[in-house]
């Protein structure tokens, strides 16, 4: 019994001294230079799966734009491991009541962090929401891509690939606003410059294993499916596995988005024809930049007192990467070294 | 040279002295008894011996050398087997794999040679006279053969002093007598056989010589021809115990609380009718498998019925289950202790009230927690059962006795009209004994109608007042105890005789 | 030297060392935050720490009652956001708040009646039983919704999330009288004692006349009702209803429990009193990791460690407990 006393109060006094040496906030220790009397700011990222490597990017924008205002600034990645959306309003809750000087956050979806975020917004904190936005809620401003865009950019690849006429899947999970915007922009280009196409949806659950299976299934339901697009990073790899070992992978386009490792991978090999992509990286520095304006109010006459002046909405750009452009290693260094968070 | 010489052996537990300087000669070729009531420290003794526990001072010589056993294996080194009161068997298994667990024959790669398995183990049994298929899987088995299987075990590793604890309590007369037989077959062959014990027929049946303890004392070993029952009873208990079992029924024109007619089963029991009557004790006896049981379970709603009526009172009743027996007033004292009966996680108040929450204890629905402690307080005196502060104590901690104990309190509690108990002294010392026959006829004596099913014939004989006899299904006869045998009985139970059929 | 074995006998029963335990690993790490962060002792930090595990707390008092009773039910996670989307639909629809509620409520419980009713007929392990129908309602609630998150209720329904009784919000007055009403019940209630005889020994209790099986049809709708109610607190806090609500919420409700003493493997033994602390301790943890800003990856490493030193703590206690009982006694 003594011995188990023992390991328990050891324990449990480690965890606070592995806080102080956590890894989760992206600044060393908290101690100012001597002389200087610039106050400690604390920003959070909170992201609705915490690991997925798209946020790892953003937060990666973060945490360099943080690092050119100054070392007083830390700032963390916080968020559910799992898409619940009522656990990441728990999230913000808690980072909340550490008082932070502002708080990004890319919403599970678009009604359940309105309270939340309000509430934020209510007691002082900037909220800026960046990738998902919750436009109901009194966020300041969002930063995001123009998924209608992202999606055209897919339908463009698809029809320079296929040509006007034949059959052509989607991929995404319903719900996800961001995903449902990007087949909408995919569809709608379509309509515009191919009209014969055929559109179906395939829903994967965000699953790179399910992914496999339902596509699997519809190319072998229908063989008429000449191009897949899917509209989230884990859809691709699963596409381009179900159409290897179909042996169609000649006669099927599949265009990805995001360009996570596995994709990386299959561009490179030839299994994915190309994927779209916006930039993770740009979105959490101007998230980061957006936020700090917004927590540091000038005379300049703001849109949103009492906070500083930011503007509603930024669109960050995307385009279509392909397995040539990887050739060249100086580009491929860029996306293929995923930051390690 | 003894074969086993037990030299001042002490051991306590904490400050609790277990046992005091036993100094003691066992020799190769005879069969020694051990008894002693519970708490006299015999199975401690061959816990030690078994080395399960060590002695805190004392020597063991074995042909005169000292021995020290620190764990069972070196017991079995030594040549020591025993067989424990609480079954081990593992009971999803064959019962050949259980006979030679870890010790099964192997080929040269590790694989199990299956057919030899069996073969051995159907040798092993032949060499008690019984024949066992060896795929059949222990859990089908009724615990008596689950204690044979047990016996075989450990009588199948060539032992040189077997001890037995407790070994006939859930067999057979059948199976008794073929492991008589046995034992006095590994006499011959020089093996020292040690018995543990609470039936003193049968320790003066088989035993050579017997050995008393009381209170960790050891007081004297009786010869053959020494052992009266009364001397030993009265070294067991450290005084005259005048009668064993308490006297019978004043008065038997009780009026019929509880009634079967032409009660069937299908494939349990066949067409008993039985009247029972208040104030009386019935006792029932049969041979393993004459419905017994079964019969208890139908009049207790725990099993159906497919024939015939029970009647309560005069009034036909259907007792669709155990809730509305007790409704009814019925009890069942179960024969499965452990299974059926206790609830060994959970406290002795706990078990008390089990049967009680509906109608005795509750308030609204709110337990009445003082009165429960009071109930429970109050049969832990009148059964007398020890610890006395057990109230909250877990009742896996109780000694067999004292978990009965429990268990009786629980239907007592209940207050029953008719109360039916299965077993009801099994695993249970003297001492312990008489108190549950007294308090039986004592409650006959004020109004309850009792049912005993059991299977030893001086309980049934000593304490019923009249005898219910099954063989196979059938109500054979009913028999006032009046100057009854027990001759007479078993003859109606092997259907060989008797003028009332 | 009797008299110290009476003595040892009455402190062992008195105390119950697995709860000293706890309530010392749960001060010294509440001592250690609040060193460590000035904002965990605000007034703030506590609301925001009790609402993050208020539902799981709400769910862990009718998962002890179903652990209590030898089984387990992992549908919660699949109840909690059914039920949430029947009640959001309903009040779309105009149907009145009070209507809505209770007509998802008695779905949730209908639930459990499933749930107790597959496992009774089919003989499979309640465990088994009710990861089939938390899978198959994910599904119906991912079906239902179509996958978008349903919101938009009338305002009079969003004041329900501003509500306050002496500073406390609507969960939390609900959870502290279900806290009240279990801890009572279970004390003393012939109810909850039957949940304990049916777990401790099903056959026996059975033997001694209580009808087993109510006992636990009952148990499942219970917790299946909790479970419902989570869902509905849930819709009235974040305004909105979602499929995704509750995710791997059994395995936290299920950790709170057995961390509080709770036996997972032997049914009958475990108390409310002990879920209680169980689950201010697995509130604790996941607001200690945001504040001191670890990983949250380390967070379910950490519940895990702390899951299996919880089982040794509880087995251990009992085998002390057995043996300083059996040595006291003397064992013959």
């Amino acid at each position: 019994m003594k011995k188990l006393f023992a390991i328990l109060l050891a324990l449990v006094m480690v965890m606070p001294m592995a806080a102080c040496g956590g890894s989760g906030n992206g600044n060393a220790g908290g101690t100012s230079n001597a002389g200087d009397s610039i106050e400690e700011e604390l920003y959070s990222m909170i992201v609705f799966t915490k690991g997925a490597e798209y946020f790892n990017w953003c937060y990666a924008g973060m945490r360099d734009a943080a690092v050119t205002i100054g070392s007083h600034i830390s700032v963390e990645l916080q968020g559910p491991a799992e898409w619940d959306a009522s656990l990441e309003a728990r999230s913000v809750e808690q980072v909340l009541a550490k008082k932070p000087n502002g708080v990004v956050v890319s919403c599970a979806d678009e009604a359940t962090l309105v309270p939340v975020i309000n509430k934020a917004v209510e007691g002082g904190t900037p909220v800026i929401c960046f990738d998902s936005d919750s436009p109901d809620s009194d966020r300041l401003a969002y930063v995001g891509t123009n998924n209608f865009d992202f999606g055209a950019v897919a339908g463009k690849a698809i029809v320079e690939a296929i040509g006007t006429e034949g059959e052509v899947a989607i991929i995404l999970v319903p719900g996800a606003v961001s995903m449902e915007e990007r087949a909408q922009g995919c569809v709608d280009y379509l309509a515009e410059h191919a009209p014969n196409i055929k559109v179906s949806y395939l829903n994967d659950e965000g699953d790179v294993a399910k992914a496999e299976q339902v596509t699997s299934a519809l190319l072998q339901s229908n063989p008429a499916i000449k191009a897949v697009f899917s509209t989230h990073g884990y859809g691709a790899p699963g596409a381009a596995a179900a159409a290897r070992n179909l042996n169609k992978t000649d006669d099927v386009t599949i265009i990805g988005s995001d360009y996570d490792s596995a994709t990386i991978e299959l561009l490179k090999a030839g299994d994915v024809d190309g994927t779209v992509i916006d930039d993770p990286y740009l979105l959490g520095y101007q998230a980061f930049m957006l936020v700090y304006a917004a927590a540091h109010p000038t005379e300049v006459q703001s849109g949103n007192p009492p906070f500083g002046h930011v503007p509603a909405i930024i669109y960050g750009n995307c385009s279509l990467l392909t397995g040539d452009v990887l050739e060249d290693p100086a580009a491929a260094a860029k996306y293929e070294n995923p930051p390690k968070i | 040279m003894s074969l086993l010489e037990i030299k001042n052996i002490s051991k306590s537990f904490g400050s609790n002295k277990v046992l005091s300087n036993i100094s003691i000669f066992l020799e190769k070729g005879e069969i020694h008894s051990f008894i002693g009531e519970n708490g006299a420290g015999k199975s401690t003794l061959m816990k030690i011996i078994g080395g399960i526990y060590q002695a805190d001072s004392g020597q063991f010589l074995i042909n005169g050398k000292e021995v020290h056993m620190q764990n069972p294996m070196d017991a079995f080194r030594e040549g020591i087997g025993i067989v424990h009161q609480e079954l081990s068997v593992a009971d999803n298994m064959t019962v050949a794999q259980n006979v030679f667990v870890n010790r099964e024959p192997t080929n040269a790669l590790g694989f199990i040679k299956w057919k030899q398995l069996n073969e051995d183990t159907v040798t092993e049994f032949k060499k008690i006279g019984i024949d066992i298929k060896p795929d059949t899987l222990v859990k089908t088995l009724s615990v008596g053969m689950q204690q044979v299987v047990e016996i075989v075990k450990v009588l199948s590793r060539d032992v040189k002093i077997l001890i037995l604890d407790e070994p006939t309590s859930a067999l057979s007369d059948k199976e008794i007598s073929n492991l008589f037989e046995l034992l006095l077959k590994l006499k011959e062959s020089g093996t020292l056989v040690i018995f543990i014990s609470h039936k003193l027929k049968e320790i003066k049946q088989i035993s050579d010589r017997v050995s008393v303890l009381r209170d960790g004392n050891f007081i004297g070993t009786l010869e053959k021809d020494e052992m009266e029952e009364s001397t030993i009873i009265r070294m067991m208990v450290g005084r005259e115990i005048d009668n064993l079992y308490p006297p019978k029924a004043k008065s038997r024109d009780g009026e019929i609380v509880l009634e079967t007619r032409r009660l069937t089963r299908n494939e349990k029991y066949l067409d008993v009718s039985l009247k029972i009557k208040k104030g009386e004790i019935t006792g029932m006896f049969g041979l393993v498998g004459s419905g017994r049981t079964e019969f208890a379970y139908s009049l207790f709603g725990a099993d159906g019925v497919d024939g015939g009526e029970i009647l309560l009172n005069g009034r036909p009743v259907r007792l669709k289950s155990p809730k509305m027996a007790i409704r009814y007033g019925i009890g069942y004292l179960s024969e499965d202790r452990k299974r059926t009966g206790l609830f060994v996680g959970m406290d002795v108040k706990d078990n008390v009230v089990a049967s009680s929450l509906d109608f005795i204890m509750a308030k609204l629905g709110f337990l009445d927690d003082k009165k429960s402690e009071q109930v429970t307080e109050e049969y832990i005196g009148q059964l007398e059962i020890r610890p006395s502060n057990c109230s909250s104590l877990t009742v896996r901690s109780l000694s067999g006795g004292n978990q009965q104990k429990v268990l009786l309190a629980k239907w007592l509690a209940a207050k029953p009209e008719v109360l039916i108990v299965d077993e009801p002294t099994r695993g249970v010392d003297v001492g312990a004994k008489c108190k549950i026959h007294s308090i039986l006829r004592a409650l006959a004596d004020s109004g309850i109608a009792i049912i005993m099913i059991s299977s030893e014939l001086p309980e049934i004989l000593g304490l019923s007042d009249q005898v219910a006899v099954m063989h196979e299904g059938r109500l054979i006869t009913v028999l006032e105890n009046d100057g009854l045998t027990e001759e007479t009985v078993l003859a109606h139970a092997f259907l060989k005789g008797g003028d009332n059929q | 030297m009797k008299k110290k074995n009476e003595n040892i006998l009455k402190v062992f029963s008195k105390i119950n060392l697995h709860y000293l335990v706890l309530t010392f690993l749960i001060i010294v790490m509440a001592i250690s935050m609040s060193m460590h962060s000035r904002y965990f002792l605000t007034i703030t930090n506590i609301e925001v720490m009790v609402n993050t595990f208020i539902m799981e707390a709400i769910m862990a008092l009718g998962m002890t009652m179903v652990i209590i009773s030898g089984g387990t039910d992992i549908s919660v996670s699949g109840v909690l956001p059914f039920t949430a989307i029947i009640f959001a639909k309903l009040m779309l629809q105009n149907v009145p708040i009070i209507v809505a509620m209770l007509v998802a409520l008695a779905a949730s419980g209908v639930i459990g009646l499933i749930n107790n009713e597959l496992r009774r007929i089919l003989k499979i392990h309640p465990m088994v039983v009710t990861m089939a129908v938390q899978l198959t309602l994910r599904g119906l609630n991912l079906a239902i919704t179509n996958g978008s998150v349903i919101s938009g209720f009338s305002a009079g329904f969003q004041k329900i999330s501003e509500f306050r009784l002496f500073g406390l919000s609507v969960p939390i007055l609900v959870y502290i009288i279900l806290a009240v009403v279990f801890y009572v019940f279970s004390k003393n209630h012939k109810s909850f004692l039957s949940v304990y005889f049916v777990g401790g020994n099903k056959e026996a209790s059975a033997f001694s006349g209580m009808n087993t099986e109510c006992v636990l049809r009952w148990v499942f709708i219970i917790n299946a009702l909790l479970a419902g109610l989570a869902g509905i607190l849930s819709t009235t806090v974040y305004n909105s209803a979602s499929y995704s609500f509750g995710q791997n919420a059994e395995m936290r409700v299920i950790t709170a429990v057995a961390i509080g003493g709770t036996s997972l493997t032997h049914g009958g033994n475990g108390s409310i009193a002990g879920t209680l602390l169980g689950t201010l301790f697995m509130a604790l943890i996941y607001n200690s990791f945001v504040m001191s800003g670890i990983s949250t990856y380390y967070q379910d490493v950490f519940t895990g460690a702390m899951l299996i030193i919880a089982v040794l703590l509880s087995e251990g206690t009992r085998i002390v407990k057995e043996k300083s009982f059996k040595q006291a006694l003397g064992d013959s």
